[in-house]
């Protein structure tokens, strides 16, 4: 290791307690995977399946409509945008050993996630919009 | 008798910038250990070389290498093991002091960090403390570790971050984790559940294959990573 | 190790889609014109293409992960290698079947 790196090692602590995360990072990131797993299946084999395949206007509106599948979206959108963000976080931690570059990447992830999460919740429990 | 080609890398730190390859052929059996080869160069080519061994009969762990690009011990890898064109190289992310000697403070600092030493303040009883084989064969394999490093020097957790606690370390925890005659797991697992400690272990499986006592080392960690959830 | 290589790269890959994937959806907020306009487009055969390719990498990130899960919860560390082609031919299956009806209305598509 560079000396470099070693110092911003002794310096900062911030690097050093933020990223892998603890055990319920971990142990989320399990539970997640494995519903996102059964609601890809479900996702999958009524879009492609049962379904033609096509994504109408009229198709999508008809399926939001019903609260069930606004849940079900719901829950989709959750669970793998968590899973999707705490996957890239733990990337970061195994390769960004910088406090400044980590500090701007998590601060990145943490702002793009929210308005990904909003944006996503907007289009699912605003519909229909006016 | 068969000639086989050597590929060695070379470091002298008092007159390379970087580390090189230098050749060297010896006549070796299909049953000379590689590191027999190695003292045949050392001995009879290049006094030069440098390398650590001591026991020669895989138990003291100094001879970890990378050999043909996995890591091993030079004194248990026979030459019919590797094939006529070997590559010797020093273990990978640590720091090179020369030749094939790395050092391995930044090792061993990890593996005084889970205090590898049995706790149990109940006074002695008469005899030895007792110990169910059930509960031995929990730890048996794990109690089997030399240290030699090859784990932790090829797992890419650690070859990204060298702050990570490695696979050596934590299979020592394990150890005296479920050892049920140790009395200090709760202050072991506070000290290996940091952001550096198991859960930079990806299931990546390289410790695996590297152990030269085939230790199921990743088996160990998620075990750990259990204990920790309560699971 | 190239089990988990492939892991890493399919995850990071899977979260840009899904960055696009809302940010696509969304347009359901401009009205059916605009929604049907944007579906018309990633209908087109290359998008169809790029969509099997996708269902390739969600499948080896799923299969591959249920591996990880089984290996975390309930051991098999020493089959490891078995389970993740054990995981792989499942994928693969799942793969023909999925991919199937995606290349039929992709052809359908092509001989209108
Ligand atoms: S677990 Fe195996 S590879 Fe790791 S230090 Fe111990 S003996 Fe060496
Ligand atoms: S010399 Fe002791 S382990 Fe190889």
């Amino acid at each position: 290791m560079s000396d470099e790196k070693k110092q911003e090692h002794t310096q900062s602590m911030w690097v050093r307690n933020t990223g892998t995360g603890g055990s319920r990072t971990w142990l989320f990131q399990r539970l997640t995977g494995l519903f996102i797993v059964l609601i890809i299946l479900l996702h999958f084999g009524i879009n492609h399946l049962i379904g033609t395949g096509e994504v109408t206007y009229d198709v999508v509106a008809n399926r939001l409509s019903n609260p069930l599948w606004k849940c079900f979206d719901m829950a989709f959108l959750t669970f793998a945008l968590y899973h999707g963000f705490a996957g890239v976080w733990v990337v970061v931690a195994d390769y960004v050993q910088t406090n400044s570059w980590r500090l701007a990447i998590y601060s990145a992830l943490i702002l793009s996630g929210i308005l990904l999460y909003a944006l996503g919740t907007i289009t699912i429990l605003g519909f229909p919009f006016k | 008798m068969q000639k086989i080609r050597f590929r060695i890398k070379r470091f002298n730190p008092a007159k390379d910038r970087r580390p090189h390859f230098e050749d060297f052929t010896v006549e070796a059996e299909p049953e000379t250990p590689v590191l027999d080869c190695l003292h045949e160069i050392k001995w009879h080519q290049d006094g030069t070389l440098a390398f650590r061994r001591s026991c020669g009969h895989a138990i003291c762990g100094s001879c970890a290498m990378t050999i043909n690009g996995q890591n091993r011990l030079a004194c248990q890898t026979l030459v019919k093991n590797v094939g006529k064109n070997i590559i010797v190289e020093p273990l990978r992310s640590f720091p090179l002091e020369k030749d094939l000697i790395v050092n391995l403070d930044r090792f061993y600092e990890r593996f005084y960090s889970i205090m590898p030493y049995f706790v149990n303040n109940s006074p002695p009883p008469d005899t030895e403390r007792i110990q169910w084989p059930e509960d031995q064969e929990l730890i048996d394999e794990a109690a089997s570790c030399i240290l030699c490093a090859s784990c932790t020097s090829s797992c890419p957790s650690f070859w990204a971050d060298d702050d990570y606690i490695g696979p050596s370390a934590l299979l020592k925890a394990y150890r005296f984790i479920f050892d049920t005659r140790d009395q200090a797991q709760k202050e072991r697992l506070a000290l290996i559940n940091t952001s550096k400690g198991p859960w930079k272990c990806h299931t990546i499986f390289n410790c695996n294959e590297a152990c030269p006592k085939d230790i199921d080392i990743t088996n160990a960690i998620a075990r750990l990573k259990l204990k920790l959830n309560d699971l | 190790m190239v089990s988990w290589a492939l892991h890493r790269l399919s995850g990071l890959a899977l979260v840009a889609y899904l960055c696009l994937h809302i940010f696509v959806i969304h347009n359901l907020a401009y009205g059916p014109e605009r929604f049907d306009r944007v579906m018309e487009l990633l209908g087109s055969p290359a998008f169809k293409l790029m969509e099997i390719g996708l269902l390739g990498v969600i499948l080896y990130h799923a299969f591959n992960g249920l591996r990880v899960i089984i290996i975390d919860f309930w051991g098999g560390t020493k089959i490891q290698k078995q389970l993740f082609w054990i995981m792989m031919v499942i994928a693969a299956a799942l793969f023909v079947a999925g991919a199937a009806p995606i290349a039929g209305h992709l052809l359908n598509a092509l001989a209108h």
